[in-house]
This record gives C-alpha cells, sequence and structure tokens, in this order.
C-alpha cells in the first residue's frame, strides 16, 4: 500500500482528529509554507513593488559575490558561535547555582532573567540606546568619573561585541527557565547514590546532571541558534547596520534590500541562502549530539 | 454520539474561520460597490490648526476633517483617511503596493514618492489632475517633481533647514557675543569656527555648540547644506551624476575636525536625529539643523519645564566658504495617486484639488511651518506676523534651492552609501578621501543596475 494510500486511511479512520487540526494546517499553509515556496521563486526573479521578471540564478551570484553580504554572513556566524555556547553554558551554570535555593529564590531570579525577554525588544534596546549614548549615555557618565573622554561605543570597529552583550541579555532568560525546570526534574535518588559512592560537587554535574540534560541542551542549541541568526531588532535599533555596514547581519540586510531597497527577489535569495545555513547547522548539531536526544 | 459532536465541532470551527475571513471581505466589497472609495494615508504634520482648536486635536484629525468636508459635497465618494506612523509606515506602504492592495493617495516625503513612481506604483498625473492646478503649482516645486518629463506628485509645502540658534541657551551659558552677522544673514566658514570655539569656551561640561546624525540617512540634508558649504556639488542639474568629489572630501574633513575640536558632540558616526533633537530639547545643544518646528519643540520643552530658559530661537543659513551663501535645502512633500482604476483616478485629483484652495490649504502650510508650494497660497504671505518664519522666508528666497537628488531612482541607496562613508570617517575607519572613493564605486555599482 502506498505511502498516500495509508495516510488516506488513517485520515478516514480519525476524521475528528484530522478535522480538529485542520484550521492550524490550514494556517500554516497560508502563513508558513505558502510564503516559504514563494519566496523560493521569487529568489530566482528581479522583482520590485509592482513587477517581476525570472533571472535564474543571477540573485544568487550577485549576493555570494557581494562584499557586504560577507561581512554579514561572517558577522552572523560570529554572533552565532560567540552567543549560542555562551548563552547555553552561562544559563546551566547560572541554573546549577539557583536549583538548591528555596523556591521563593527560585521564582525571584526566574522572575529577574526571564524580563527581558518578556519585555518588547524595542523597549529594551531603547534603555541600551540610551545607556551607550556617546553624550548623555550612563556608560560614560561612569567611564568619565576614571577621566576617560567620551567614547562613541556603537561606532567603531568593536561595535559588533557590545551588540552580543544586549542581545544576550534577550536570549538567557528562556535557556535558564528551561535548565532550571529541567535540573528540578532530575530524581534526587541518583544524587543520592553518586555521594554514597563519593562523588563530588563537580563529578556530580559532569556525570549527572549534564548527561541527562542533553535533550534540553540539544534542544537549547537549535533554538537559539535559530534566534541568534535571526538578531535584527537590536540591530536595527542600536547601530541600523553601521558604522559604514560593519555591524549588518543577514537578516538585517534582508530587511534592507526588502523594504528600502525593494529588491524584493534579492531579499528572497537571501532568505532562501540563511534557511539552507539554518538547516545545515541544525543537521550539524543533531548528528553531534547523536542519537539519544529524545523528547 | 460523541464522535459525531467531535466531526460537527470540527467542521464548524473550520467553516467559521473560512467564512469569517470571506464575510469581511464580502462586506468590504458590497459597501464599495455603492460609491467610489478612495483611501487616504498620510504622515504625522499637523497637529494642531490654530482657530480649529475644539475639531482638531491631533494628528490626523486636520485630515479627517477635510474629507468629512468633501464628502458633504461629493456624497457619491467615499474618503478614508489613514494616519500612518512615520516608525514602520513606510513599509507598510511598500508591502500595500506588493500586496497590490495600495491606498489611492499618498501625502509623503519627495525622496519616497518619486521612489514609488519610478517603480511603476504610481501614476503620472499630468492628464489626471486639472489645467488650473497644474498652473497653481510654482516652477521650482513643478521642475522638482518631474521624472522622466512627467509630473509624478502634487507639490504641496516643503521645509528649509537652516541652523536653529538658541540664543536663550547661549546666554544663560553666559556668552555675551553676537550670533554670527545676525538672523538670516550669510557668513564664512571661518566665522562660523570663531562662533563655535567662543561658544565652547562657555558651554557647560558634557554640553556642545552643535551636533549632527549620522547614524543613518536620516537627517542627511544638513551634511549636504555643509557640503555645499565646502564648494561641492555632487549631483548635475539632472541629478543623475556625481561630479564634484573633492568638495565632498573637503565636507567630510571639515566636519570630523569640529568633533575632533569638540564644537560638534561625539559620536557623529553614530547618532541619530532623535539623539540630535533630544539634544536640542534637553539644552545639551545651542544649535541644530532645523526649522521652525525644531523650534517649536524648543518651545514645548520650556513650556513642559523640562528647560528652564528663555525662549529665544532665531535661524541662520548654513556657513559657506566665501561667506555670501549657499543653496537652500528644500524637502517638499506632497501627493501622488496610486489608483489604477479611471474613476478612483478621478475622485483622487478632485479630492487633493479640494484639499489645495487656499482657504484649507493656507492653515495647512501654517500649521505644519513650511513653505507653500502653490502660487495662491504663497500670495497670502502666511508669516509675515512670525519673526522666525519671515527670517527664514528672506532666506528661502535669497538662496536657491539646491539639487541633493531626491527624484533619482536610486535616491535611497545613495544616501544609504553616503551615509556608510560619513560612518567610516567619523568612526577613524577609513580617510575622508577612501570613504568619498568607496561611495562613489558604490554609487557606480547602484546605478549600473
Amino acid at each position: 500500500m502506498s505511502a498516500v494510500a495509508v495516510l488516506w486511511s488513517r485520515m478516514r479512520k480519525e476524521k475528528a482528529a484530522y478535522l480538529f487540526i485542520l484550521p492550524s494546517v490550514l494556517l500554516f499553509l497560508l502563513f508558513v509554507l505558502y510564503p516559504l515556496v514563494r519566496s523560493f521563486v521569487l529568489g530566482f526573479q528581479e522583482a520590485n513593488l509592482v513587477s517581476a521578471k525570472w533571472v535564474g540564478l543571477a540573485n544568487y551570484i550577485e549576493i555570494l559575490q557581494d562584499p557586504r553580504f560577507h561581512t554579514a554572513l561572517i558577522n552572523t556566524m560570529l554572533f552565532v558561535v560567540f552567543l549560542v555556547p555562551t548563552v547555553v553554558f552561562m544559563s546551566y551554570f547560572v541554573a546549577l547555582r539557583l536549583a538548591p535555593l528555596t523556591s521563593r529564590w527560585q521564582t525571584y531570579f526566574r522572575a529577574a532573567f526571564y524580563l527581558p525577554v518578556v519585555v518588547s525588544g524595542v523597549m529594551i534596546s531603547m534603555i541600551w540606546l540610551w545607556i551607550f549614548n556617546p553624550v548623555y549615555g550612563l556608560l560614560n557618565t561612569v567611564v568619565g568619573f576614571f577621566g576617560v573622554k567620551p567614547v562613541a561605543w556603537m561606532g567603531y570597529r568593536g561595535t559588533l561585541y557590545w551588540l552580543m552583550v544586549v542581545v544576550f541579555t534577550f536570549n538567557f532568560g528562556v535557556p535558564l527557565i528551561i535548565y532550571m525546570a529541567a535540573i528540578n526534574n532530575i530524581p534526587e535518588e541518583l544524587y543520592e547514590a553518586a555521594r554514597i559512592d563519593g562523588a563530588g560537587k563537580r563529578t556530580v554535574n559532569w556525570k549527572i546532571t549534564w548527561p541527562l540534560l542533553k535533550p534540553s541542551t540539544f534542544f537549547l542549541f537549535v533554538t537559539q541558534t535559530v534566534a541568534v541568526f535571526q538578531t535584527w531588532v537590536v540591530i536595527q535599533l542600536l547601530t541600523n547596520g553601521g558604522p559604514a555596514h560593519s555591524t549588518e547581519t543577514i537578516v538585517f540586510q534582508i530587511y534592507m534590500d526588502a523594504f528600502w531597497y525593494n529588491q524584493y527577489g534579492r531579499a528572497s535569495a537571501m532568505g532562501m541562502i540563511l534557511l539552507v545555513i539554518i538547516v545545515f547547522l541544525t543537521l550539524a548539531q543533531k548528528l553531534y549530539a547523536g542519537d539519544d536526544v529524545s523528547y | 454520539m460523541k464522535r459525531g459532536i467531535s466531526i460537527l465541532l470540527a467542521v464548524l470551527m473550520a467553516v467559521a474561520l473560512i467564512g469569517s475571513a470571506y464575510a469581511g471581505g464580502k462586506a468590504e466589497g458590497a459597501k464599495g460597490a455603492q460609491k467610489v472609495k478612495i483611501t487616504y494615508w498620510f504622515f504625522p504634520i499637523v497637529k494642531t490648526v490654530p482657530g480649529m482648536e475644539s475639531t482638531v486635536k491631533d494628528f490626523g484629525d486636520w485630515e479627517k476633517y477635510l474629507a468629512a468636508e468633501y464628502m458633504k459635497t461629493n456624497p457619491n465618494v467615499e474618503v478614508v483617511s489613514e494616519l500612518q506612523a512615520y516608525e514602520g509606515g513606510v513599509d507598510k506602504v511598500n508591502v500595500a503596493i506588493a500586496g497590490g492592495n495600495p491606498p489611492e493617495i499618498i501625502f509623503d516625503y519627495l525622496g519616497r514618492t518619486s521612489g514609488w513612481y519610478s517603480q511603476g506604483a504610481a501614476q503620472p498625473l499630468d492628464n489626471i489632475i486639472s489645467e488650473k492646478l497644474k498652473a497653481d503649482i510654482m516652477d521650482s516645486f513643478k521642475s522638482l517633481y518631474m521624472v522622466g518629463g512627467k509630473l509624478h506628485g502634487v507639490p504641496g509645502f516643503a521645509w528649509n533647514i537652516g541652523l536653529d540658534v538658541n540664543r536663550g541657551l547661549l546666554k544663560s551659558w553666559g556668552y555675551k557675543g553676537e550670533i554670527l552677522n545676525g538672523p538670516g544673514k550669510p557668513y564664512s566658514t571661518a566665522q562660523f569656527e570663531e562662533f563655535l570655539a567662543n561658544v565652547k569656551k562657555v558651554a557647560p561640561t558634557g554640553s556642545y555648540p552643535f551636533a549632527i546624525a549620522c547614524g543613518s540617512e536620516q537627517g542627511d540634508y544638513t551634511w549636504w547644506q555643509f557640503f555645499w558649504g565646502q564648494g561641492a556639488s555632487l549631483f548635475n542639474a539632472d541629478g543623475t551624476t556625481v561630479s564634484d568629489l573633492p568638495g565632498m572630501v573637503e565636507g567630510y574633513t571639515w566636519i570630523k575636525s569640529m568633533m575632533d575640536k569638540g564644537y560638534f558632540a561625539p559620536g557623529i558616526g553614530t547618532m541619530n536625529a532623535t539623539d540630535v533633537v533630544n539634544m536640542w530639547n534637553s539644552g545639551k545643544i545651542a544649535m541644530i539643523g532645523g526649522h521652525k518646528g525644531s523650534a517649536n519643540t524648543m518651545k514645548k520643552a520650556i513650556d513642559d519645564g523640562l528647560l528652564k530658559i528663555d525662549y529665544d530661537v532665531t535661524i541662520v543659513p548654513f556657513p559657506t566658504k566665501d561667506g555670501k551663501g549657499g543653496f537652500a535645502a528644500m524637502g517638499p512633500t506632497g501627493f501622488i495617486i496610486l489608483a489604477k482604476d479611471a474613476a478612483k483616478q478621478k475622485a483622487a485629483a478632485d479630492f487633493i484639488e479640494f484639499q489645495m484652495q487656499p482657504k484649507y490649504w493656507a492653515s495647512q502650510v501654517s500649521a505644519a511651518g513650511q513653505f507653500p508650494a502653490l502660487k495662491s497660497v504663497a500670495a497670502l504671505d502666511l508669516y509675515k506676523n512670525d519673526a522666525f518664519n519671515s527670517v527664514q522666508s528672506q532666506m528661502v528666497a535669497s538662496f536657491p534651492a539646491g539639487n541633493f537628488a531626491l527624484t533619482d531612482p536610486n535616491y535611497n541607496k545613495i544616501r544609504i552609501a553616503m551615509a556608510a562613508a560619513g560612518q567610516a570617517v567619523y568612526s577613524g575607519m577609513k580617510s575622508p578621501k577612501d570613504a568619498v572613493a568607496g561611495y562613489l564605486a558604490e554609487v557606480k555599482k547602484i546605478r549600473g543596475k
């Protein structure tokens, strides 16, 4: 029996279940799958606001030869390489420190670290904008006490690394919550047994807690990678891609190409390149994590 | 039984979802079939209109009032006027055009309307608007609105950028000297430097004589003024050819030297227009590249108790090497018609013409604090009783309008390339010469496509 026939037979058998998921499936088809396919097609076209013509691979060739795209690609990869492990490991270590606390303190820290996730990205970026402002910013006021002249924090080659600090504050809350929940779910008997066998704190962490958190860690690596790849608000509001395009990322360039330059074909092609990179990295992570990851 | 109810519920949910979406669209269509419906999108410019305080209380009220007045005499037309936010509004227009559902009329800045027209989203107006209205448009504005030999929009008014000087703040700092050659009078770059040095001497720590923003392309008209002052003429009359680049190198070099000396606030390469306005409103800078609007925000800051100084703002032109005065930066805002249907085009043109009658347009122009594009409104001498705008009117009359390529189809890309060149200079990543060479290469690439 073919796969379609099997599916059809299952659908007839479980009509109610399939009808219940139908609205979600329709919305998915309309707002996710259709735009994805449309974007794939647009990537082969030179399209502006009102017209489109077929250009084959020209958009892809142009993008891959464009030095600005190279900068954006490097910046995006730097974000992923530095930020994802930092966020995941830092949240793991902080969760380890918070897990033994009383539930009241845990609630307090959970709320404190999760707050930036709940508050609008625009709001937080505006606060950072004020902190980094070269004339009336908090950071320059502080360094001014030590006789340092005003610094344009968002205006030199190292600006990208300051942006990473800001993105870190956005992304830290979710992994922390997930790790705390996962750590609290590890049966106490395992720790007791390890302690009876003479295992120290460090050994318990690396031999029991860390391996048991592997599914959470894999999940966090994948979701953080996708989230960091899509960093946009912070760059848009804090540097607008500057100075001199030096902090642009791929998603920022997609936004500029689409909504500033009205080059929808080029923007779509860049979106497809990003999709391929993310899928490739996710598969690589899955490969590295092995088959013993389950949900 | 349970199974039957489940199936029924699921079917109802799916039908309700699809049905509600369809019903919304159909209701809209049925209503539209009775009249000619036109949608008018505009941005926040007019907040209050003298004498109309009870009707016009916030942005968008004035345009709604005009639409209501128009519909009284044109019951066969329904005008839906919709205020768009500056933040995200342009994206919304682009999405609406790309989605095939744009408004029939947009009132916006020439730098954007010409781009929409060049892409084929707006209609040439030569045969849509009346001969009477065409004849009423000042020639200088008409030429700015010609794209490819056709009139792409109806200019409404324009801002003119000068240097607003807060004399009240200077006095509170203890500055007792003259303000250059006086309000509205041209002066040289050397005089300007001397003035900045003297103001810097009395400015409190953390305050500066002036600030300029290059963190984005917004506010580029201020850089142009300095470039022109240094002798740069970046575009030929047709607005399509990059010409005098040494002047641009000199302009960047000079601005950077002003920042390095502490005359201009630091961080030019990262600051945006809002940062500069915030500094102006909080008394951190004594001058701003602006117009009556900047003077008004200062007045409001004082009225709100944010600044405790006397309100005393005037305006001077930007400096030039020879001190004889250069170009005026004019930023026009106007109407474009995007409707494809002939009946909607006619209704749109009629509504635009209705709004531009002197009795309404004079109020709109003066409420916006800008300069009219129509001869009939200019003849009313709107600013004869306003000291600030009287000075600025003289400046507009004295200096020719400079060309900063607003109707170039690649205007958006070029100005972003220019901002990037400035950022490279001000952040020390490139020398002015290298940055300008990079800018030129980028412009050639943009135009070559």
